[in-house]
């Protein structure tokens, strides 16, 4: 790889180009491995494919622009204190609409902040969500049977199944 | 259905990272979801996961603001210094006598009565209790008892040793939650022992302070060999308050020291950290000093102390005015009657004092 390349181009698995900046592709060790091995100078016409939708590209691609700053050279506590306040804007998101995808694509490029991120996100829209909201963002059938339902009440009452 | 972005179904290495998140209340609610998920919160590998997540994110410190008089009251301490009330199920709070006997991952071993026959698994955050079967024979002969609680990873285990004092050690009896049964316990090393009434327990070990005609020791028992240890401490003339700090069992010294200059009361503070020696021949233990500061001036009048994340935690039975204004930054005067607690920040040494709400005598 060339060192005077600043960007590279993916594709998306619907297969749209995107742009994203070296330093932000290295904090997912795949797209790392990926600048490591293919060859990114201008005449080389090879472009990767990421396997994530383009939605959800957009918004990873944005994540890591974001913090690839302070990844790479490390920030002050001011920074650290605004970071986190564009990660709680940042995941403003639906849950069955962007924010699965987006747990999906930081698991499969191995972002460690961006998963733990997304995960903690979850589950913080999940506690208030109810019993049959649940079952459908996790594309769940209630399986239990009205005397295990009725079993269940008792040992907890008040819990519901809907 | 291609065009709709409908949410996937995510592996269930993903779900069970965000499920551990969830507070125990959820957990509960979510039971309901499916047979999967009522099934999956109760193996033990989701359990320890929850466990280690949510301690490690979520730390708590449980006081008991009403040492000494029933009813029981606890609170609970969240990491952003917020108190919450425990609610106490109706079992143990009916009960007149009801003493903490010791606390592990969150579950709480109860004695109901002075006796100490009738004991209790509490866990606060799901609201069970289980009731721990009785000894036989009820009752170690003339004696009272001291217990000790605590888990070990290596036997996936929590138990409840019990000995019978009558100045000397009595006999000892170990309670296994995995076979629900008490069984004896060899106690042959603690011949001519006291053994103190108050125990703590860290990786698989539960500690007592204990003396041994005017020494004063540190008594272990290793939960999953089942043996007992006695460790010397460096300050043999001094009783030692027992805690942990940094994951290892510590013995914490505090010494008033009265200050003319200031018309307060002082403490000297010692902190020292059991290692073991595990490439030694000869002593087996050692202790390290963390912390050493003659004029601490936290202000306390109890002596109870304890650590908590970075910081000292003493409590105090009620505030006193003057002493407040001094501290500045918190306005508590209407709280006269309000149980306190002081910090002092190991590290920092800053110091911060909170009044425990929503309760007063």
């Amino acid at each position: 790889m060339s060192s005077s390349v600043e960007a590279i181009t993916v594709l998306s698995s619907d297969g749209d180009e995107f742009k994203i900046t070296v330093s932000a592709a290295k904090l997912s060790k795949p797209l790392n491995w990926m600048l490591e091995d293919v060859c990114f100078s201008d005449d080389c016409d090879e472009v990767p494919t990421i396997e994530v939708n383009s939605k959800t590209l957009v918004k990873v691609i944005e994540y890591c622009e974001k913090h690839a700053p302070r990844a790479n050279s490390g920030a002050s506590d001011s920074d650290a204190e605004e970071l986190k306040k564009w990660d709680i804007e940042f995941m403003k998101m639906d849950v069955k609409d962007i924010l699965f995808h987006i747990l999906m694509a930081a698991n499969y490029l191995h972002m460690e902040g961006l998963y733990d991120l997304a995960c903690q996100t979850a589950a913080d829209l999940m506690k208030g969500m109810t019993v049959s909201q649940i079952r459908k963002i996790f594309h769940i059938k209630n399986d239990f049977s009205s005397e295990e339902q009725e079993q269940l009440r008792r040992q907890h009452p008040g819990c519901s199944f809907d | 259905m291609a065009v709709r972005c409908d949410a996937p179904f995510l592996p269930e290495d993903i779900m069970v990272n965000i499920l551990k998140r969830l507070p125990v209340k959820s957990l509960i609610r979510f039971q309901c979801v499916c047979k999967h998920w009522k099934n999956l919160f109760k193996t033990s590998l989701f359990v320890t996961d929850h466990l280690h997540y949510s301690s490690a994110q979520y730390p708590s410190l449980l006081v008991k603001p009403n040492r000494n008089c029933q009813p029981l009251h606890l609170s609970l301490i969240d990491g952003e210094i917020n108190a919450l009330q425990v609610q106490i199920p109706p079992l143990i709070g009916s009960l007149p006598d009801v003493t903490i006997e010791g606390s592990c991952n969150g579950l709480l071993c109860i004695a109901t009565d002075m006796s100490k026959d009738s004991l209790f698994l509490w866990n606060p955050a799901t609201r069970e209790v289980r009731q721990v079967p009785a000894t036989r024979p009820s009752k170690f002969p003339r004696s009272y008892c001291i217990l000790g609680f605590g888990f070990s990873e290596i036997v996936d285990d929590y138990k409840i040793v019990k000995a019978g004092r009558d100045n000397v050690i009595t006999g000892v009896k170990m309670y296994s939650l995995r076979t629900d049964s008490w069984k004896n316990i060899e106690f042959g090393s603690l011949e001519g022992l006291e053994l103190l009434n108050y125990s703590v327990n860290v990786n698989g070990v539960i500690f007592w302070s204990a003396v041994d005609s005017g020494c004063n020791l540190i008594v272990s028992f290793d939960i999953a060999t089942e043996v007992f240890t006695l460790i010397r401490i460096p300050t043999s003339s001094c009783l030692p308050d027992i805690t942990v700090f940094e994951d290892k069992f510590a013995i914490l010294y505090l010494f008033p020291i009265l200050d003319n200059s200031n018309d307060g009361l002082y403490y000297s503070i010692d902190l020292s950290v059991l290692e073991e020696d595990i490439g030694s021949c000869t002593e087996r233990w050692s202790w390290s000093q963390k912390y050493d500061s003659s004029w601490s001036n936290i202000y306390s009048s109890s002596s109870t102390l304890t650590i908590w994340r970075n910081e000292f935690v003493s409590a105090c039975d009620s505030f006193r005015k003057t002493r407040l204004t001094n501290e500045g930054g918190q306005d508590i005067e209407n709280q006269e009657e309000n149980v306190g607690l002081y910090f002092l920040n190991i590290i920092t040494n800053e110091r911060m004092m909170f009044a425990i709400p929503e309760y007063s005598r």
